[in-house]
């Protein structure tokens, strides 16, 4: 049976160094002659492990260049303000393209830092909020949604406590603008959706009923109404100098569009009358 | 931070040195360098047939790393052992950019092998001795010369020469016992000076 190893190669080493093998134990002995062929073999190694310690030992260190410590202390040294450095001198002195130089990064976030800033930041929250009111209720003057009831024409203008300014502020001025726009293109929808209704008119005449005639008129004044209202509505918001005058043209411009409302589903009644009598 | 003065800095073991530098002290940097520089430059010279040119631009590039990237060192492990890791990567990334030791034999540096000096036998004296010796180690493969450079140049334990090479001690034994064997082998015919030599030696101390 192999007995198992009580030392390592790593030990034949160290009793070389400190043995001779005249002075091994006898289980060191059979250790070693497991590992090595003969005690001249043991011996002739010991002295060559000697001889090399010696050598190693005279060979010493040799030192590198003294510079190559001041270079690397200077490196060391720099290490921080080198970036920095480097970081401007992209600015003036880098072959790359401007584009690709590390300082036109930041100045270009910077950049677009500030214009964010105007743009978002110093502009009103309640306007913003009442112009995506008027998307949305432009929206719903599509030519589909005017036949129905619900079609409205008529653009709330929202109530700003003003009492104590003097003077119109400019927020509002810009709202007014805004909504006269806005009922602008309105007034536009309703007279393209007028015209169809004249131009069938005509043709219903021809069936000779009373409300042909009827349908024609509801749908004449509606026209006259809605341009009338248009250029009224135009004309008092751009002379309108305070929230009380807008608020008095909004009131007209509400009842102007009731009324072209009630014309358009008049006209729109009678027809579906003689369209159902047909 | 606790100012440290140079002398108390001197008295710090390696990896307190480490995460001073960390730190960005050049105190603590420069008494690293002072350290190691030598080792490490003895160290390159062996494993670069001695270009002693080639062995500063390493000892450089070392200690640049450390500046680079000083985080790159785990404090929790050995800073020797460390050290010796990665100029022993940068050995072996040399070794194989430009397969030096294929050419080891054909080198101008060691041209003439062991057996060569052999002939010489009449003429042996302590400084053939030493040339027959770094012939024969030039013949070693990369692996167990480097175990031997760890070994006996720079004096690493088994333990730390396992973890510079990334094997297990037992590995690391073995190599060093086949070395010393070939070693031996190769200079068997310089055995009967030996003793002589270690006579002059000892009288000498």
């Amino acid at each position: 049976m192999k007995t198992p190893e009580k030392y390592d190669p790593e030990d034949i080493e160290s009793l070389m160094l400190h043995k001779q093998f005249s002075e091994l134990y006898p289980e060191e002995k059979e250790f070693v002659l497991r590992h090595l062929e003969s005690e001249e073999e043991y011996t002739s190694m010991r002295l060559m492990m000697i001889e090399l310690k010696d050598i190693v030992r005279e060979e010493g260190q040799e030192t590198p260049d003294k510079r190559i410590k001041a270079a690397l202390l200077k490196e060391f040294n720099s290490g921080e303000k080198k970036s920095i450095v480097v970081w401007l001198n992209s600015l003036f002195i880098s072959p790359t393209p401007m584009y690709r130089r590390p300082a036109f990064y930041g100045m270009a976030a910077v950049f677009i830092g500030v214009i964010g800033f105007v743009f978002f930041f110093n502009s009103n929250d309640s306007t913003r909020a009442q112009l995506a009111d008027n998307v949305s209720s432009k929206d719903s003057l599509t030519p589909q949604a005017l036949p129905d009831s619900s079609a409205n024409t008529f653009v709330e203008i929202p109530k700003v406590d003003t009492s104590n300014a003097s003077v119109l502020p400019k927020p509002v001025v810009k709202l007014a603008m805004a909504k006269t726009v806005n009922l602008e293109n309105s007034y536009s929808t309703v007279a393209d959706n007028a015209s169809p209704l004249e131009e069938n008119a005509p043709s219903n005449i021809q069936m000779g009923d009373e409300s042909e005639s009827l349908s024609k008129t509801y749908a004449e004044q509606a026209i006259v109404s809605t341009s009338a209202g248009e250029i009224q509505s135009k004309s008092a918001l751009s002379k309108a100098k305070d929230l009380k005058e807008l608020e008095s043209v909004s009131d007209n411009i509400v009842t102007s569009s009731v009324s072209t409302s009630s014309s358009m589903k008049q006209s729109k009644i009678s027809l579906e009358k003689l369209f159902t009598a047909r | 931070m606790i100012f440290k003065s140079s002398n108390s800095l001197e008295k710090l073991p390696d990896e307190h040195l480490m995460r001073l530098v960390q730190e960005k002290n050049a105190k603590a940097f420069e008494i690293l360098y002072d350290r190691y520089s030598k080792l490490l430059f003895s160290y390159f010279l062996r494993m670069l047939r001695r270009d002693r040119e080639k062995a500063e631009d390493f000892v450089q590039d070392l200690f640049s790393k450390i500046i680079r990237k000083p985080e790159s060192f785990d404090s929790e492990r050995n800073f020797k052992t460390w050290l010796y890791s990665v100029a022993h990567n940068m050995c072996k990334n040399e070794y194989a950019k430009h397969d030096v030791r294929k050419d080891a034999h054909r080198d101008i540096a060691y041209r003439h092998d062991a057996t060569e000096l052999q002939n010489t036998a009449t003429e042996i004296d302590r400084a053939t001795f030493q040339e027959a010796l770094k012939a024969a180690l030039i013949e070693l493969d990369t692996v167990k010369q480097t175990t031997f450079e760890l070994r006996f140049h720079q004096e690493l334990s088994i333990q730390e020469i396992s973890e510079v090479m990334e094997c297990s001690e037992g590995t690391v034994k073995s190599r060093i016992f086949y070395t010393l064997k070939f070693l031996n082998e190769k200079l068997k015919h310089f055995k009967h000076i030996v003793p002589y030599l270690i006579m002059i030696l000892t009288k000498l101390q």
